[in-house]
């Protein structure tokens, strides 16, 4: 026993320290309990209650559910409003869902009827190409998001033609050009 | 003769490297491969500067981190001067063009500004070509490409939350059980503390008249003594109670006087003074010393 009593520190001391481990734990079991809840929450994301306190990688979930049910709008709200939020992971993630929803809505549309739909392709394979650029600036080592950002170039449509700027108009107006009654006659 | 030839080849050599410093400032490029790199990859370059005397570089013109052009991004450039006239920069690009088949890509030149006789000066790195390789088979047509997956959604790490709340609640349980050892209320395992009995046993007598409180405060401390010492403790017997428990050798005198009190209060009746509130008192602080010398040991 008196060696015990020598191995233990002081009652001040042993008195902090337990109160700290104690804090601690309360802490650790708040978070454990928290944790528990949200991968429940996970699990069903279709029912998860969004808020302003909604943790970020909730809001997350319940955007692919959006995304799986075929509204891709409300997943690109949601992924837009967590989009600055968490860890450089969190947002490569983010990000790389974001592209992925601009790539499946242009991929169908480039493969069915091309250049038909220019203007749209063009602007959902750009939108994609910026989201999977930052995407792999947040992480160079995604590689699903390098695989399909190269998919994106492929299928980006060639640019359009320019408009001729070479006009040689001899007019020194526009309505000169526009027809009027013929001059001359009898 | 040979060590002429060695300092002839000295003399050269430094003048060489005279001539160096004092020369036009020449850059060198260092890179891994030139060969395999794909969209999304990093390329790094490694440069080692050299400066003529007098010549420093311009910090604040150096590259800034962003777009070189549509499918290059400069990420990093970090510079140490290596010498007085070394200065080594570490440039991390990171590529963003696409390709259906390898091809061969360039890194256009980089500005390096340095300033030399109050005038600045640029040095431009050379030009820099690598191979670049598709991901996607070149010969799959573009309706056959799957495209990968949604990034899902992480589980939060519920499992190391709860063993870190086990290893703080068993921290606590313990440091509860050191202190319930230290103040002896563990049956059977907590430290025995004869005195501090003792004084609590007094104290609880301070209602009671005088000479009951005398009595019954001079055998609690004679018991203290007894269960402290393991047989009971005599005058004769201080001696060897001090060297068996030194912790309580600065209270000897105080001893002497408990034994003194004690052999007039048992043996001597009439030789008992009066005042036995006034000698219950300092029993009781006599008892709060032998409490506390008891504690620290």
């Amino acid at each position: 026993m008196a060696f015990l009593k020598k191995l233990l520190p002081g009652t001040p001391v042993l008195g902090l320290a337990t109160l700290a481990f104690l804090g601690l734990a309360a802490y650790e079991g708040l978070e454990w309990s928290r944790f528990e809840r949200d991968n429940r929450a996970l699990a069903e994301p279709g029912r998860i209650t969004l808020t302003d306190d909604t943790d970020p990688e909730l809001v997350f979930a319940a955007a692919r559910a959006q995304a799986a049910r075929g509204n891709e709008q409300e997943a690109l709200r949601l992924y837009n409003t967590i989009i600055r939020e968490g860890t450089p992971e969190f947002r490569e993630r983010v990000h790389y869902n974001i592209a992925n929803l601009y790539l499946r809505e242009a991929a169908p549309l480039w493969n069915a009827v091309g250049v038909l739909e220019y203007a749209r392709v063009d602007t959902l394979v750009a939108l994609a190409k910026e989201s999977y650029r930052a995407a792999l600036r947040l992480n160079p080592d995604a590689w699903d998001a390098r695989y399909n950002l190269e998919y994106a170039h492929r299928i980006t449509p060639p640019p359009k033609e320019r408009a001729k700027s070479d006009f040689q108009g001899s007019k020194s107006s526009v309505f000169a050009t526009m027809p009027s009654l013929p001059g001359g006659g009898p | 003769m040979a060590l002429m030839r060695s300092i002839a080849l000295m003399l050269c050599l430094a003048a060489g490297a005279l001539r160096a410093e004092t020369a036009a400032p020449h850059l060198e490029l260092q890179a891994s491969r030139d060969f395999g790199y794909t969209l999304g990859s990093l390329i790094e370059h490694h440069l080692r500067l050299w400066l003529p005397d007098g010549a420093e570089l311009v910090t604040p013109l150096l590259p800034s981190p962003g777009a070189v052009n549509d499918w290059l991004d400069l990420r990093t450039l970090r510079w140490k001067q290596e010498s007085a006239h070394v200065v080594r920069i570490d440039v991390t690009y990171q590529v963003f063009k696409g390709v259906r088949d390898p091809e061969t890509a360039v890194i256009p030149p980089l500005a390096i500004a340095y300033r030399v006789g109050g005038t600045n000066a640029e040095i431009h790195t050379p030009e820099w070509s690598f191979g670049l390789i598709p991901m996607i088979p070149p010969a799959t047509p573009d309706d056959k490409v799957m495209l990968r997956g949604d990034a899902h959604e992480r589980q939060f790490p519920a499992r190391s939350a709860f063993y870190r709340f086990v290893g703080f609640l068993s921290a606590a349980a313990l440091g509860a059980l050191a202190l319930a050892f230290r103040f002896g209320l563990i049956p059977g395992l907590g430290r025995r503390r004869p005195f501090a009995d003792a004084c609590r046993r007094i104290a609880r007598l301070r209602s009671a008249s005088p000479d009951v409180r005398l009595d019954a405060g001079l055998r609690a401390i004679h018991e203290a003594l007894a269960k402290t010492h393991g047989k009971p403790v005599f005058p004769a017997m201080l001696d060897a109670f001090f060297e068996a428990r030194p912790v309580f050798a600065p209270l000897r005198a105080e001893f002497e006087a408990f034994f003194d009190a004690s052999q007039r209060h048992f043996f001597e009746p009439g030789a008992e003074e009066a005042d036995n509130s006034a000698h219950c008192q300092a029993l009781e602080g006599f008892c709060r010393r032998c409490a506390r010398l008891e504690r620290s040991a």
